[in-house]
């Protein structure tokens, strides 16, 4: 037993806060948070100059074969100074690539993605909401290598600044939700894609896509890519785990900094025992998602088959609290 | 990161001959009651004389060492004797141990022979005397006195909420010994053998049961060589003690029986020829209660770890105790919430779920949230720790007694 993070993880999560010390100040975060796209390219080519979009990538497609606690431990850091990128998005493609493409694919793919030179944002949310595979509703044909499809999804991230879209359709209906859907692949320009910001108070730019007759390339083995895909928002999931841990103890760092220098009733506040209660509060919110997303990350890595379990549990305390 | 802890080849060759003397020893038709506060005088004697056996081998209290009656073995061992007596539903000692850290810590030599030996070979128990009627949270205002009288203390006053299940051969806690003195360094603690003249155990009962004793000292003559520490630091040697309480050990494996047994009753209960199981709120409190006893595995998975790596620990042993405490009286609610009225049925009734044990839930779990502090003085020693209360303290000195580990 062991839980520290090991030798490499540390070096990774150290560079990366120091990188981010340099390059992504609290200014810059709501500058782009603020600006019309809520991405900024410049600090998308350094991250990924840094090599952290190869990170999920295995060598020989062109990335570093990190494991999925090396990856949480750069998301941690991230999380800590809420780093805008669309860095998850980019990891999600890269597993759902690995999950459910052919092996051509994947050679074409993956070095793409691990180079960032174009980025996936993922499409899988519709309008009639709901999570798991009878929530994917949205209609493709089959057409050799190719699917047409129409109809919209929703809450993408990124999709206004992507190059490409992964999506996931029904192209056939089998005696389980988890039959008939489809991954497939399409240029964010092409005929038939129309792509709306949605307006409101998200930590990252998500939008509406509508398809209307768009024509994709088939991903892997058409109407069997449930499982790939489950298994890739898994891992992807728990890395979120680890973004809001690094955001949740940085909150508690800054309320236990505050707490000890704001005054009131000539006292530091922090002496308040109802103040206290919020902060113990978030302590333990934070030390739950710490272990539960470290677990989670491990078990994953190992290929535990409660691994899955365990990152939804993670992502349900990072979440909730 | 590595969370599996591996038994080493010495543990396993260990678990072997600890289930052959458990096997040989306890029947299977032995076992624990439901409710460990009442248990009867057959059952009491039983166990008694088992854990005697058990101390005669040094596996009462694996770790102190040899010369003092423990069995001079590692943590690793330790934990194969915990897991193989909760398997069997063997009760641990009858005997609250948190007094050994500070005998070991404060005592001197003479005082770890004639008081550690009896105690860890299981020979003698011992119960914790603390708390009084106008102290309990706040320790440091106890007024029961210890007066020195020749080369005897003599000593007055009173203790309550004692627990302990029959009666001890020695009590320990701190007494007044300077009425006039500064708080905190007024008072000094003592070991006292029972029976002695002046001391009567009344038997208490709250609604965890008849575990609980009042003590009443009424001029209780003591030799001068039953004081642990100076005459002034029993404040610093009962810090000792109650670190130990307040979690700082963790555990590698805190199995959750009583989660099992919620979600076995969610999976296997019908109502109205339905599976209890389809109703969200349900599931809900059910997974919820899951959750949160993952989260308790793995604070307690944490301390252990920073225990045997020896990293400083500072909120920690509070923090997995406040959750505890927490996480227990909602696991007690949400049982009510899922079995309703089902929850309340006692070991004594026909049929009760699960031979009884929600009903024990719904009374222990509340009054439990008590000893070593309640939830509130769990989060004032938690804010303390981190620096933002008035008062600053660190951890008081344990002996680190997990001395190889592997894992
Ligand atoms: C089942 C059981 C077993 C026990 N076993 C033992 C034992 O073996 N030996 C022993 O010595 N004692 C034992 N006790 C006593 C236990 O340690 C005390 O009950 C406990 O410390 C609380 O003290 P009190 O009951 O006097 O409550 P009080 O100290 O009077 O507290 C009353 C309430 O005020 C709150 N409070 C007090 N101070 C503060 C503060 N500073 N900030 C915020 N809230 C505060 C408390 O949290 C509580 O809610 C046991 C108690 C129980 C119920």
């Amino acid at each position: 037993m062991d839980l520290a993070l090991n030798e490499t993880q540390l070096m990774l999560q150290s560079m990366a806060r120091e990188f981010l010390a340099n390059e992504v100040p609290k200014t810059s975060v709501r500058a782009i948070d603020e600006s019309a796209t809520g991405f900024s390219a410049e600090l998308w080519r350094k991250i990924a100059d840094l090599g952290w979009s190869g990170m999920a990538v295995p060598e020989e497609y062109g990335g570093t074969g990190n494991s999925l606690t090396d990856l949480g431990s750069v998301f941690e850091a991230m999380g800590e100074v809420a780093c805008p990128s669309p860095l998850l998005a980019q990891v999600l493609a890269a597993h759902l690539v690995l999950g459910v493409a052919t092996l051509d694919q994947r050679a074409t793919l993956l070095p793409v993605i691990a180079m960032a030179e174009r980025l996936f944002a993922v499409a899988i949310t519709e309008p009639e909401y709901g999570w798991g595979a009878g929530a994917v509703q949205m209609r493709g044909v089959i057409d050799g290598d190719q699917v047409t499809m129409s109809g919209t999804k929703m809450f993408v991230p990124y999709a206004e600044v992507t190059d490409d879209l992964l999506v996931l359709v029904r192209t056939g209906d089998g005696a389980t939700p988890e039959q008939g859907l489809t991954l497939v692949k399409v240029e964010r320009d092409a005929a038939g894609i129309d792509v709306r910001r949605h307006q409101g108070w998200f930590g990252e730019p998500v939008c509406q896509v509508t398809f209307a007759d768009a024509r994709a390339d088939v991903i892997g083995v058409p109407g069997e890519a449930w499982p790939g895909v489950e298994a890739a928002l898994d891992k992807t999931v728990v890395l979120l785990s680890a973004f809001m841990l690094g955001g949740t103890q940085a909150a508690l760092d800054m309320s236990v900094e505050y707490s000890k220098t704001r005054m009131a009733f000539g006292q530091p506040i922090g002496t308040f025992q109802r103040v206290q209660d919020l902060i113990i509060k978030a302590l333990n919110d934070a030390d739950a998602i710490r272990w539960t997303t470290y677990e989670a990350l491990w078990k994953l890595d190992e290929g535990r088959e409660d691994g899955p379990l365990a990152a939804s549990m993670a992502k349900a305390v990072a979440s909730e609290g | 990161m590595d969370f599996e802890y591996v038994y080493s080849a010495e543990q396993d060759s260990f678990r072997r001959e600890a289930r052959e003397f458990f096997d040989a020893r306890v029947p299977t038709d032995r076992r624990g009651p439901v409710d460990p506060e009442s248990l009867d005088d057959d059952t009491f004697a039983y166990f008694r004389e088992v854990h005697r056996e058990m101390g005669a081998r040094g596996w009462l209290y694996p770790t102190y060492p040899k010369e003092y009656g423990g069995g001079g073995m590692t943590a690793d061992h330790e934990m194969v004797i915990e897991e193989e007596m909760a398997r069997r539903q063997i009760p641990k000692h009858f005997s609250n141990g948190l007094v050994l850290p500070s005998i070991l810590v404060w005592g001197t030599e003479e005082q770890k022979k004639r008081f550690l030996i009896p105690l860890l070979t299981g020979e003698e128990t011992c119960y914790q005397t603390f708390s009084e009627a106008h102290a309990g949270s706040d320790l440091a205002a106890i007024s029961s006195t210890a007066v020195r009288d020749g080369d005897d203390w003599v000593i007055n006053g009173h203790k309550l909420f004692i627990t302990g299940i029959r009666e001890p051969d020695l009590m320990y806690g701190p007494f007044v010994t300077q009425p006039d003195g500064a708080r905190h360094h007024n008072m000094g603690y003592f070991l006292i053998p029972y029976p002695t003249p002046g001391v009567t155990l009344t038997r208490m009962t709250l609604m965890n049961g008849p575990g609980q004793l009042f003590i009443n000292f009424d001029n209780v003559r003591v030799p001068a060589g039953n004081l642990l520490g100076g005459d002034d630091e029993g404040w610093q040697v009962a810090a000792t003690t109650l670190e130990q309480e307040h979690g700082g050990r963790g555990a590698a494996f805190s199995p959750d029986e009583d989660t099992q047994e919620l979600l076995a009753y969610v999976r296997d209960t019908k109502r109205n020829g339905v599976a209890i199981g389809v109703d969200p709120t349900v599931r809900l409190n059910a997974v919820d209660n899951y959750i949160e006893s993952q989260i308790h595995r793995l604070l307690e998975t944490r301390n252990f770890w920073m225990y045997v790596t020896k990293r400083e620990m500072t909120y920690h042993g509070a923090q997995s105790a406040l959750w505890r405490k927490e996480f227990k009286v909602r696991n007690a609610i949400r049982e009510a919430t899922i079995m309703g009225p089902y929850a309340l049925l006692d070991h004594t009734d026909d049929a009760p779920v699960a031979g009884g044990s929600p009903e024990v839930r719904q009374r222990r779990n509340v009054a439990w949230t008590h000893p070593g502090g309640t939830p509130e003085i769990m989060r004032l020693i938690i804010a303390r720790r981190l620096g933002i209360s008035r008062t600053r303290e660190r951890a008081a000195p344990t002996p680190s007694t997990a001395t190889s580990h592997t894992g």
